[in-house]
């Protein structure tokens, strides 16, 4: 029998910009088994709602996570005027929406640039990084942050973006398209990219079922769930088809989250013309009583907000379910028969966000 | 889309019978989370709610279970595999006791300072502590 060693992966490492531990039981250079450790950035932050004011908990709410920190401050607000039975004017609803792919793109971007470190590849994590300056550059326009926004309230949205400036972004994002294009041939064509990516760290379709898989990780792997489907914000008014790919490995999950960029690109092309006038915000007055389910999709994935109200200002209970935690049970299946030098491309091809996990 | 949100409570005893029957059925383990009812009313100060939510063609089920105070309950991480993280959290967060997990992290999986702090029973938190020590 060959002998066992148990190597501890982070919660330090270099692939990691957060940290997470694995135990990799190791037999020669193949990982027999992972086992998680989470706890390090656990912030208690869905206690907070119990202290926090409902209408000034959006804040905290954001501040789940620095890079989908629109959408969870989005979901929240969905979540309780669903409740409230709030109507947002559509121009909130659209400017949401358009904020909420912008963040998709620098999101996926991000993640781009991270996996390209990973492999080693230094200069094409920079030409992600650079393309990504764009987007922040549109978010420091409209919003004033490049990273917390604080643009959204239970009501809708607390500023407004300028007819032509939305025309600007359009233009921008046409523009963008072209510089994705040259990084999508290395990370898609490139020998030696595909060489560290395909083939490695497989998820069945059955697999990800199962396991719960979300997002990018899920559609991978070919199940064809993306809850932008379900109709929320202005999404009825951009039509898109769900990206999937069938391989189930890291090169399958990189291939569609870079198909996700131009289908966002393109879902803010088709609602920059369709904004209506009017106002972004309506006054919301009372307090929330009941219960509410939402779902969103995050970057990473399917996000789940509970929240429970009792017709005060403070609200009894609020429940995040973010993609990452729900991808960490397939991320050790992927690990199971892995080499060990394919571990950090592995890990990152869930894109973890340790934040989001712990809360 | 339609996509259809239903409530659904049961009882403890049906719980894997129930669990079972979503499996079966084809559903997608979304989440398992919890609740503290101490602030609705006196009645269940002592009581949590459990609540297990499937997905299926974007319609979305959460099975409601009403667990009362020393309760024990079972793990579905047999039935749906990746459970096991959600009752971890579950374990350290209100100190609820779930038996048959297929990885227990035995109180580790979040370090908080206090123990199970969303459970607002105290003297649920000393039993946490006492056993969590015997378990070590």
């Amino acid at each position: 029998m060959i002998k066992q060693t148990i190597i501890p992966f982070g919660p330090q490492h270099p692939v990691l910009p957060e940290p997470l531990q694995l135990d990799l039981v190791l037999e020669d250079e193949k990982v027999v088994q992972a086992i998680p450790s989470i706890g390090y950035v656990h912030r208690g932050l869905e206690t907070l709602v119990t202290r926090q004011e409902y209408q000034e908990f959006v804040y905290v709410a954001e501040r789940i996570c620095g890079i989908c920190s629109f959408i969870h401050g989005m979901g929240y607000c969905q979540a309780v005027e669903e409740i409230m039975k709030v109507e947002v004017p559509a121009r909130g609803v659209f400017l949401r929406t358009i904020w909420a792919e912008l963040s998709r793109i620098h999101s996926h971007l991000l993640w781009l640039g991270l996996a390209a470190d990973a492999f080693g590849f230094e200069n094409l994590f920079m030409q992600a990084w650079r393309i990504r300056e764009t987007i922040l550059d549109i978010f420091e326009e409209t919003t004033g942050g490049r990273v917390i926004f604080s643009v959204c309230k239970v009501g809708g949205a607390r500023k407004d973006i300028q007819p032509d400036t939305l025309v600007r972004i359009g233009q921008t994002l046409e523009k963008m398209k072209k510089d994705v294009k040259s990084i999508e041939k290395v990370f898609l064509k490139d020998n030696s990219v595909r060489h560290r990516l395909a083939g490695i760290g497989i998820l069945t379709n059955e697999e990800a079922h199962s396991l719960g898989a979300v997002g990018p990780v899920m559609r991978a792997s070919g199940i064809k769930v993306d809850t932008r489907m379900l109709g929320y914000a202005a999404y009825p008014d951009a039509e898109f088809e769900i990206i999937t790919e069938t391989a189930g490995d890291c090169y399958a999950r990189c291939a569609v989250r870079i198909h996700e960029i131009y289908q966002s690109i393109d879902i803010i092309r088709q609602l920059i013309p369709k904004t209506p006038d009017g106002p972004v915000d309506v006054k919301v007055i009372g307090a929330p009583q009941g219960e509410s389910y939402m779902r969103l999709e995050q970057p990473r994935g399917e996000v789940l907000y509970y929240i429970k109200a009792n017709g005060t200002r403070l609200l009894d209970r609020f429940r995040v379910r973010t993609p990452t935690f729900a991808n960490i049970p397939p991320l050790v299946k992927m690990l199971k028969g892995c080499d060990f030098a394919d571990v950090p491309n592995i890990i990152l091809t869930i894109d973890p966000c340790i934040s989001c996990t712990e809360r | 889309m339609n996509a259809k949100i239903e409530v659904r409570e049961t009882r403890l005893s049906l719980l894997i019978e129930e669990t079972l029957i979503m499996k079966d059925a084809g559903y997608r383990l979304v989440q398992i989370g919890c609740t503290s009812l101490a602030a609705g009313s006196v009645e269940h100060a002592n009581t949590l709610e459990l609540f297990y939510s499937y997905d299926k063609n974007y319609d979305l089920v959460n099975l409601k279970v009403l667990i009362g105070k020393n309760a024990e309950i079972p793990s579905i991480s047999g039935i749906y595999p990746a459970a096991y993280l959600y009752e971890n959290e579950i374990h350290d967060l209100f100190g609820v006791f779930i038996k048959g997990m297929s990885l227990d992290f035995k109180g580790n999986l979040y370090k908080t300072a206090i123990p199970c702090p969303l459970n607002p029973d105290f003297q649920q938190k000393m039993r946490y502590i006492i056993a969590g020590f015997e378990r070590e």
